[in-house]
């Protein structure tokens, strides 16, 4: 188990690049209990990369950490046990009923010949319902719309009930509603004493919900800190490659575009 | 979209179920093989058949099901199984349901193996391990070629299969032309082989056996396999030995099976791609499934190339294709991605 004191996720120094991209140069980060990151950047900027790479399904150089021990040094299920890791694109060759694609995340908890028991089954139940999407274990995935397969996937993810999430634009085909959802959902999961860091797009929806911010610049170049530290109108247009006002509403700020 | 779901596959997976379908199917698997053992120009009766499994061979009929139909039944049954078997790993494996060994040229691989171990006149043991390395060179170009994740896999997949195969056909004949005329009656027999050739049931039914035994520990692994290379690994299955483990075992599961029938195409196809239509993804279920089920196909498929005009015998490849075709049309109609 991780030591509650050291940090879920410690990046010291990581270079990650895919490609002719580089991602990040010499990143420091650190992810504890009860942090929200948002990742924020252009498209192509290296986002998802750096996802996977923190998740360990990347290669990355440099010092990363689970947990206070060398992400390479853990074992694969151990460490699915204990980060889970939400692809952009899920994808379904084959037909399976939503309980089935949602209780695949129990598989780190089950021994080799083991199946899901009652219990698994209700954990799953519970991912499904915190989802809104209560009725739908009987359902095929492949008749499901874009923002239902995304909650699905995400369903998926806390029945894996990981301690560090690592969500990659959790937010796709969602509606106003289903994304309000979830990052509510997910701010819980934070003061449960869980980290999690997501990638998003909308810069408003990133502040009302995160706690920190990590914003890539583009050919390594990135900004880490918490929310108040990090957000400006500046920072944000020369991230987002296009300038923005910032519109103060009491505690509040918003960004539109200029 | 489509909708195609049959309520069972929506039931949840339990080992209880599992079970009952598989005792199910086997059951229909040894009626299968009982008709097969009956049917024939010399008719047997129930009382035959079983004085035949018994031993008793006195009787001409029991002698006829002991000495010529039970071999070969039980070559049907156990390629069969092999068949649909390494169709399943194949499909989860290039998570594409239109993979199988005969679509991806593999069968096609093991031929240019065997018949070229046939132009040099090599003894029989050279012949079967040139039709295991076709077998796994052709499956290792085509699974090098197709891997990866985006919109071209599917198209790259098939266009590769549809090469790889056409290739082998061509080197095929190329062999033909050049091979002497006395080797040439043996390269024949082997592309033309049916279940009749087969002369060692037991063994393909030992390797089947296997086969299901080594699949089985996997199962649920594959389970997530299917879903995408990077989500399983992010759950913690070792993507890259479980792709090795899964991609020999399905090549030698369609070379044991494509050296004793020969060239037997869809099984592998139509067999795991219909059993998922009716009893769901879970491989924990289709893999066991998928190799009764193919056994019984092909045993009754065999059946009916043996018996339908008799006494003249149509190759069990014709039959399987004339069905096979079809099916593979649809499913391609069904996935346009």
């Amino acid at each position: 188990m991780a030591d509650a004191a050291s940090p879920l996720l410690c990046a010291r120094a990581l270079d990650v690049s895919v490609a002719q991209v580089r991602a990040v140069r010499r990143l420091d980060l650190d992810l504890a209990p009860g942090h929200r990151l948002a990742i924020l950047g252009r498209n192509g900027v290296g986002k998802s990369t750096l996802l996977a790479a923190l998740a360990g399904l990347h290669p990355s150089h440099g010092r990363l950490e689970c947990g206070g021990r060398a992400l390479s040094a853990w074992p694969a299920r151990a460490l699915a046990q204990l980060r889970g890791w939400l692809p952009q694109h899920p994808d379904d060759p084959f037909a399976s009923s939503v309980e089935e694609a949602v209780l695949v995340g129990r598989h780190p908890w089950l021994e080799r010949f083991e199946w899901e028991s009652e219990d698994d089954q209700r954990i799953a139940a519970s991912a499904l319902a915190a989802m809104g999407l209560a009725g739908f274990a009987r359902r095929n995935v492949q008749t499901l719309s874009g923002g239902e397969r995304q909650r699905v996937a995400i369903a998926a993810l806390l029945a894996q009930t990981p301690q560090l999430y690592l969500l990659d634009e959790p937010l796709t085909h969602l509606d106003l509603a289903g994304q309000i959802a979830v990052l509510d959902h997910f701010r819980g999961v934070a003061a449960g004493g869980a980290a999690v860091a997501m990638v998003l797009h909308d810069i408003n929806l990133a502040l009302r919900w995160a706690s920190h911010l990590l914003i890539l610049f583009g050919e390594g170049d990135w900004l880490a800190g918490s929310v108040a530290e990090v957000a400006s109108a500046e920072i944000f247009g020369r991230a987002l490659g296009h300038p923005l006002h910032a519109l103060h509403d009491g505690e509040r700020l918003y960004f539109v575009p200029a | 979209m489509s909708a195609v779901s049959i309520p069972i596959a929506r039931l949840p997976m339990r080992p209880r179920r599992v079970l009952i379908v598989l005792v199910c199917l086997a059951a229909g698997v040894l009626l299968a093989l009982f008709a097969a053992l009956a049917a024939g120009e010399v008719a047997a009766g129930p009382a035959a058949v079983i004085n035949a499994l018994l031993g008793h061979t006195e009787q001409i009929e029991s002698a006829v099901v002991a000495q010529l139909r039970l071999p070969r039944a039980l070559a049907a049954l156990g390629c069969g199984g092999l068949l649909a078997l390494a169709g399943a790993l194949m499909q989860v494996l290039l998570r594409n349901p239109l993979a199988d060994p005969y679509v991806l040229g593999i069968s096609g691989g093991a031929a240019v193996g065997a018949l070229s171990a046939l132009l040099f006149g090599l003894a029989a043991p050279w012949v079967d391990g040139a039709a295991l390395a076709g077998a796994l060179a052709t499956m290792f170009a085509v699974f090098a070629l197709s891997r990866g994740s985006g919109s071209w896999t599917q198209t790259r997949l098939l266009l590769t299969g549809v090469v790889v195969a056409s290739g082998c056909g061509a080197v095929v004949s190329l062999l033909l032309t050049l091979s002497p005329d006395r080797a040439l009656r043996g390269m024949l027999f082997w592309l033309m082989g049916d279940a009749g050739a087969a002369d060692r049931p037991g063994l393909v039914l030992l390797v089947l056996a296997v086969g299901v035994l080594a699949a089985m520990p996997l199962a649920r692994e594959l389970n997530l396999l299917s879903r995408g290379e990077r989500h399983a690994r992010a759950l913690g299955v070792d993507t890259r030995r479980l792709g090795v483990v899964v991609f020999l075992l399905a090549s030698l599961l369609t070379a044991a099976a494509v050296t004793s029938v020969g060239s037997v195409g869809f099984v592998g196809l139509v067999v795991p791609h219909l059993l998922r239509l009716l009893l769901g993804n879970d491989q924990r279920l289709l893999l066991p499934a998928s190799a009764l089920g193919g056994g019984g196909l092909l045993l009754v498929a065999d059946t009916a190339a043996r018996t339908v005009i008799a006494p003249l015998q149509l190759p069990v490849g014709v039959l399987t294709a004339l069905i096979g075709v079809p099916v593979f049309l649809w499913l391609l109609a069904r996935h346009p991605r």
